[in-house]
């Protein structure tokens, strides 16, 4: 086995598969003994998920090649057998001559003549049913191969806590027939939400499938590129206006800004239809971001793309505030308010830092040095915050700090332009009915009669 | 399979005293690797206390089940843990101190590895090297997206350990398993080796010397010090052979 040409697979993070070389991986990948998900590392070179093109392309690119073969091959494999049955009709007895034909006189030609016709009749019979019967078979060949697994199989695998055979069978049986899925529209509404759950896991895109469909409804103020490629872009095209934003200085408006200010709670009670795991395109996008500083981290660190340190540490600060953001939306958030915005600074740890308080009265620990051009935006967040204080107190009626906090507040609401864009009408008005005397039982009933599909719990 | 084993360690030749801990059994099939955690005292001890403690779980068996050795290793990592903090709360002008720990367990026709902190443990074979352990910190952390919210301060080097013996009442050790072939070589080391030498170094020097396995570490280590010799340097090799 040569050294260069042999790899070793980390499978689901504890196991090690090989040193294999090319062949013997594309066998495993065949047999699913390893899924994208999974790890390769060559000779002294890093490991790198399969999943992930790009780096895959720069690293190793013999892999990268035989995975974007592997997928497709199988289809076209049998296109070329249907080739090979259809060579049966070049099969025939034209030639055929007996030596009854020489000596026969006209009316035993003729009888020849029918019992030759005849017999190319039942020839030809013969022939037409080998093809038939080849068509059907090759028929059966190619259903079997582009056969799809059930979709109740896929839905189990991904309400299993190890997803990883959910992406072994989505990436090797599903992704590859996508774009034919989404072009027959066959029970597309049942494989949209595990397209997603595939695509926002990992790339944030499936060759195949339009972002359109991928996003779905999503707002006009949040109708941007999501995938990672597209967040690692945008990073690079805005570092110096993401910068100003995250030191306080200015409120800047383009998708990581928007990203990064947004508030978990928000988007944890809004789960959209078709989305399971993320449950909305918010939740979608915050994943893909993630994904996108850690890979632009990961090559910093290599030094593979030149930026200094300083964005070094802005990697670090937008990282945390992301797991931060995701760690709310799915439940997982158990640090101390006082240590939520440690790592942040300037807006960031502003933010951070009111999504993190229980008590009213422990809002004014958030404190930092920010340009008083982001006093609005500060403010609108005050009011998300003061609503999740409310809702997490779940009965009676707030303390009159509160109250005095949120009467401040909703003035300032009032007065100005809702600097996200984003639609605050439930929480709102939650505010203004828990303000007007409603205890926060009747006030969250109410809401959820004039928006049920708000989550307000 | 056979096991044959070489280890070593040195002080390098920037530092005082030595901090890394190693034990190697062949009988046993059991080698361990420690580099207590520097900038803090005690981490001599507290290395030298998680081989001790690692040992002590594995000679006080007879034998272990193979489906069984997994959470042994978890088990006897833990232990080693506790008794990091137990001698921190006894003598509190080291408590806090902490280590690295890599520790190689051959069973049958497979090796079963406990790590955790920024030792490292390669598998060479048929001319490559693989680094089989994900380094615990913070750089490799940030970049694959695995630290927490509020984990990290403003100024973590990239080399500051997230993971390590004696940091916590719980330890989270990575277990990881891989199937034996007769010619594998295993590097466990400190970063006093993989700070100094290139892993395309540590292959080159394997080849070279590949029939003198008891000269490896020696000559290692000399690498490493040749290279600058910064912290203490340990290296443990383990050969797989035939039955």
């Amino acid at each position: 086995m040569a050294a260069s040409q042999a790899y070793l697979i980390r499978r689901d993070c504890r196991q090690f598969l090989g040193p294999m070389n090319s062949e013997e991986f594309k066998k495993g990948l065949k047999r699913l003994d390893f899924g994208l998900q999974d790890e390769i590392s060559g000779h002294c070179g890093p490991w790198v998920i399969l999943d992930s093109k790009e780096e895959l392309n720069a690293k190793y690119p013999e892999i990268a090649s035989l995975l974007g073969e592997a997928l497709p091959l199988s289809w076209r494999e049998t296109t070329s057998h249907a080739r090979i049955i259809s060579r049966h009709r070049t099969k025939g007895d034209k030639n055929h001559k007996s030596a009854a034909h020489k000596d026969a006189g006209d009316g035993f030609r003729e009888y020849l003549q029918k019992q030759r016709n005849k017999s190319r009749a039942i020839t030809i019979f013969f022939v037409l049913l080998i093809i038939a019967a080849g068509v059907i078979a090759a028929g059966i060949v190619l259903r079997k191969k582009d056969d799809l697994p059930p979709i109740a199989e896929v839905v189990s695998l991904s309400e299993k806590s190890d997803l990883t055979e959910f992406f072994n069978l989505m990436g090797v049986r599903v992704i590859p027939f996508a774009s034919r899925i989404v072009k027959s529209q066959k029970n597309l509404n049942s494989w949209l939400p595990l397209f997603r759950m595939y695509a926002y896991n990992s790339t944030g895109n499936i060759d195949g499938i339009s972002q359109k469909l991928l996003r779905g409804d999503a707002p006009a103020v949040f109708n941007h590129d999501c995938t990672v490629e597209g967040w690692k872009r945008r990073w690079k095209e805005n570092t110096i206006q993401t910068q100003q934003f995250l030191s306080g200085k200015s409120l800047q408006k383009n998708p990581w800004t928007k990203i990064l200010a947004l508030d978990p709670y928000w988007v944890k009670r809004r789960p959209q239809k078709g989305w399971v795991n993320p449950n909305s395109i918010y939740e979608g996008c915050l994943m893909t971001a993630s994904l996108a500083i850690q890979s632009l981290a990961a090559e910093a660190s290599s030094g593979d793309s030149g930026q200094g340190t300083e964005n070094q540490d802005n990697y670090l600060i937008v990282s945390s505030r992301l797991l931060h953001q995701l760690n709310i939306i799915h439940g997982l958030s158990s640090i101390s308010p006082s240590e939520a915005s440690a790592g942040e600074v300037g807006a960031l740890g502003m933010l951070t830092c009111l999504e993190s308080q229980t008590t009213a009265s422990a809002l004014g620990n958030c404190k930092t040095v920010i340009h008083h051009d982001l006093d609005t935006f500060i403010g609108e967040h005050f009011v998300l915050a003061m609503t999740q204080l409310a809702l997490t107190q779940g009965r009676g009626r707030p303390d009159a700090q509160w109250q005095s906090l949120v009467k401040q507040a909703s003035t300032t609401m009032s007065a100005e332009e809702i600097m996200s864009r984003l639609d605050l009408s439930p929480e709102l008005k939650f505010v203004g009915l828990v303000q007007g005397g409603l205890d926060i039982e009747q006030a969250k009933g109410k809401i959820k009669m004039e928006f049920p599909e708000v989550k307000f719990e | 399979m056979r096991i044959r084993m070489a280890g070593a360690t040195d002080i390098g030749r920037r530092r005082k005293g030595n901090q890394d801990s190693i034990f190697y059994d062949e009988s046993r099939g059991l080698g361990i690797v420690a580099d207590g955690i520097g900038g803090r005292k005690g981490g001599d001890i507290a290395s030298s206390l998680a081989v001790n403690s690692i040992k002590k779980s594995f000679f006080a068996v007879e034998s272990i089940r193979y489906g069984e050795i997994n959470s042994f290793l978890v088990d006897a990592i833990d232990a080693a843990n506790t008794s990091i903090l137990a001698r921190g709360e006894l003598e509190p002008e080291i408590a806090g101190m902490g280590t690295t720990l890599n520790c190689l367990a051959f069973v049958g026709n497979r090796l079963h590895l406990g790590h955790i902190g920024d030792s490292r443990s390669y598998l060479y074979q048929d001319g490559s090297i693989y680094q089989l352990t994900i380094d615990h910190n913070v750089g490799t952390f940030a970049a694959r997206g695995w630290l927490r919210p509020g984990q990290l301060v403003p100024g973590s080097k990239n080399e500051a350990l997230v993971k390590a013996l004696g940091l916590g009442s719980t330890c989270e050790a990575d277990i990881y398993e891989l199937e034996l072939k007769a010619g594998q070589v295993f590097i466990s080391c400190s970063d006093g080796l993989t700070g100094m030498v290139s892993d395309a170094d540590i292959a080159r020097i394997i080849r070279k010397n590949i029939s003198n396995l008891a000269s490896l570490p020696s000559l290692l280590i000399a690498a490493a010090n040749a290279g600058g010799g910064v912290d203490n340097i340990t290296v443990l090799v383990s050969e797989v052979r035939g039955h």
